[in-house]
């Protein structure tokens, strides 16, 4: 994200009369920006819990792998202790940048109306 | 005992800069919305820095390393899904919820379904999770000052409640929110460096050593005072040196204890050899070093079914968060839903540095003091490890640092729970000024102080989880339908939060009256929400479908204000605009 980016989208105000009280797109427009919204944030929790609890199912199918070793570190450690922290904070910008790209779409779709 | 004089002196200064700070802030206060939300905002890092202070409770500081010591590596689900909620409330809620403009979960009810009568359920189950999550927090005080002074149990439990109302009462949310920020920055030293210290100290750790074939064995020769009377479960002979009362013959020398339970009264001094197996307090599981490094919750207990007790936290701890009244007032002091996306982003980094380190001293606390197995006490093993493992001044200077470091905790937490209980009870349900609100803070103090009472036998973590498990069961569904569904109708939402909160915490009841310790009972009534949340996204959807007349009027307006990027609005106040 840029520094730029935020305070653009923080001053401008786009000029569009699809959002007046009576716009003829208002609940189309609305309904496609939810639509795509929400299929971004199923996408990413499909991502997240996919990630995450995979491990008590690997090792529930194979149970030697919790005495293995990582970095030194028993596996269980080095995966819930450390690893997987990075990993949700990565998924967290990832999706900040999709849902701030939707937006910005959105916004030229309206301007152009 | 010697290291009381520094730890006391900074609990004082912690709980000295509240104060101090919670009283800066009267002169501020002065307007029910000055109260309840402190004055909006606030720039996404100390947002952030703020959410995390007041997220960090007594579970996160002490709790975190004696469940890890006590039930073994798979309790990092705990730490790992207090912070991965933060991912679900970025995906679900962040930015519908702040361009929403409301204060409060009730608020949010009502503005986006139109029901008074939704608000005021809403505002029961507010009251429900601010006190069960207030619990922990004294239970949390009341240890402390006995494991630091010996005070009675009440004695933590009285200090904490009177401190924590006093100030709401005086100050409002104004002069906390600072101190919130604050706070992280106190709790991450005062883990962070003795963590850090420990591990130097302890010399790393050896390959293989924690998931070793065995229970924890004594590396040293350990001397154990027992402060409360515990029952020792004995699985192989060992040979201590005894000065007290054992299975009530008073000894003053060599004594064997073989296997079987052995009753140890306070007073008592046991002296272990090097190289003996710790005998663990009864009630504790005794793991092997493979069970014990295993990733599963409760993999050391009989037919507990490891998996899906696994997973049931998952859904608790992932899908709770989002449902937390005290932290989703916070959410409205940021300025507009990008810095609500920002300022989620920054809280999980937040969280991820803190949670590196309770782990430390779990994993120390096994191989270096197995004596904590002894006395039962892993809750302790925070407060306690410095000086097991640094002897003279080092030990007392790390030890009054994470005693400071868990009374912020329990004092940030316990603030902004009791800020949202007295809230909801004064604006929601009587709908006073701050008058009132100053007056619910006193009696919401008072009924947290009598059932902090009653909670010591209870895990720090297993409160804060059915506490969870409540929110996740009840706010979550409300949240995510009323924001992504349009047909959510107020009639469906009642249905939910009546079904999935009272399936919760029925069940939560019953395993804390003792029903259903073993087996699938113990699962379903221990963790519920594998089951209970389901049923509130189910009950709200069924009834909703059933119930379209009851559809809000003015529902595609609702969703402009959730949905519609802010530089598309028009300025007016019923978008949320300053």
């Amino acid at each position: 994200m840029r520094a730029a980016d935020v305070v653009e989208a923080g001053r401008h105000s786009v000029n569009s009369r699809a959002f007046d009280e009576n716009g003829e797109y208002r609940d189309v427009l609305l309904h496609s920006l939810m639509r795509a919204q929400f299929g971004l944030t199923l996408s990413f929790i499909a991502l997240a819990v996919g990630v995450l609890i995979s491990l008590p199912l690997v090792v529930g199918l194979a149970p030697s792998l919790a005495t293995r070793h990582l970095f030194g570190l028993p596996l269980t450690l080095a995966v819930l202790g450390i690893a997987v922290y990075p990993v949700l904070v990565v998924i967290a910008i990832a999706y900040v940048r999709l849902a701030e790209r939707t937006e910005r779409h959105f916004l030229d779709l309206v301007e152009k109306l | 005992m010697t290291f009381a004089p520094l730890a006391v002196g900074a609990i004082i200064v912690v709980t000295l800069i509240t104060m101090v700070v919670g009283a800066l802030g009267i002169r501020v206060a002065r307007t029910p919305d000055d109260f309840m939300v402190a004055a909006r905002a606030v720039p996404p890092f100390r947002n952030a820095a703020a959410i995390s202070g007041e997220y960090l409770s007594a579970a996160s500081f002490l709790g975190v390393a004696g469940l890890i010591l006590k039930d073994g590596l798979g309790m990092l689900w705990y730490p790992v899904g207090y912070a991965a909620g933060y991912l679900m409330l970025l995906l679900l809620v962040a930015a519908p919820l702040r361009r929403f403009g409301a204060y409060t979960i009730p608020d949010f009810a009502e503005g986006r379904l139109g029901e008074p009568r939704l608000r005021q359920v809403a505002t029961v189950f507010v009251l429900v999770i601010g006190w069960f999550y207030l619990l922990p927090q004294l239970k949390g005080a009341g240890l402390t000052l006995h494991v630091l002074l010996g005070t009675p149990y009440w004695v933590g439990v009285g200090v904490l409640a009177v401190v924590v109302t006093s100030n709401i009462a005086a100050g409002g949310m104004k002069g906390v929110t600072f101190v919130q920020a604050l706070q992280y920055w106190i709790k991450l030293v005062a883990i962070a460096v003795p963590a850090v210290v420990l591990l130097g100290v302890a010399g790393g750790l050896h390959r293989d050593e924690l998931s070793r074939p065995a229970p924890p064995v004594f590396s040293t020769a350990t001397t154990i005072k027992v402060q409360t009377s515990v029952t020792l479960n004995v699985l192989t002979p060992v040979s201590v040196t005894a000065d007290g009362l054992v299975d009530g013959s008073r000894f003053d020398g060599p004594l064997t204890l073989d296997v079987g339970k052995h009753d140890v009264r306070n007073g008592a001094v046991l002296i272990f050899p090097a190289g003996a197996t710790a005998p663990h307090a009864s009630g504790l599981p005794v793991l092997d070093g493979q069970s014990w490094v295993s990733p599963f919750v409760n993999a050391g207990h009989r037919g507990a079914h490891p998996l899906a007790s696994t997973y049931s936290l998952i859904v608790a701890t992932f899908l709770g968060t989002l449902g937390l009244p005290h932290i989703l007032v916070r959410f409205y002091t940021n300025r507009d839903g990008r810095a609500a996306r920002r300022t989620t982003i920054i809280v999980l980094m937040l969280l991820g540095g803190f949670y590196l380190f309770p782990a430390v001293f779990a994993v120390l606390g096994r191989l270096r003091d197995p004596g904590l197995y002894v006395t039962g006490q892993t809750d302790s093993v925070v407060l306690v490890l410095p000086h097991a493992l640094i002897s003279g001044i080092g030990g007392s200077v790390l030890g009054a640092l994470v005693a400071a470091g868990a009374f912020a905790a329990f004092l940030s937490t316990s603030s902004g729970l009791l800020v949202s209980v007295a809230g909801a009870m004064a604006h929601d349900l009587l709908r006073g000024g701050v008058r009132t609100f100053r007056r619910c803070a006193v009696v919401a103090g008072a009924v947290g102080l009598v059932a902090g009472l009653q909670v010591q036998r209870f895990d720090l973590n297993l409160l804060v989880g059915w506490c969870f498990a409540i929110a996740a069961s009840t706010f979550c569904p409300l949240l995510v339908l009323g924001i992504w569904w349009r047909r959510l109708t107020w009639v469906g939402a009642i249905a939910g939060l009546v079904l999935g909160g009272g399936s919760s915490s029925v069940a939560i009841i019953l395993t804390m009256l003792g029903v259903g310790q073993n087996g699938w009972p113990g699962v379903l009534l221990g963790q519920p929400a594998i089951w209970t949340v389901p049923l509130a996204f189910v009950a709200m959807i069924v009834v909703s479908r059933a119930t379209p007349a009851y559809l809000p009027a003015d529902l595609e307006s609702k969703l402009l204000q959730l949905h519609l990027p802010e530089a598309l609005r028009p300025r007016h106040p019923a978008y949320g605009e300053p």
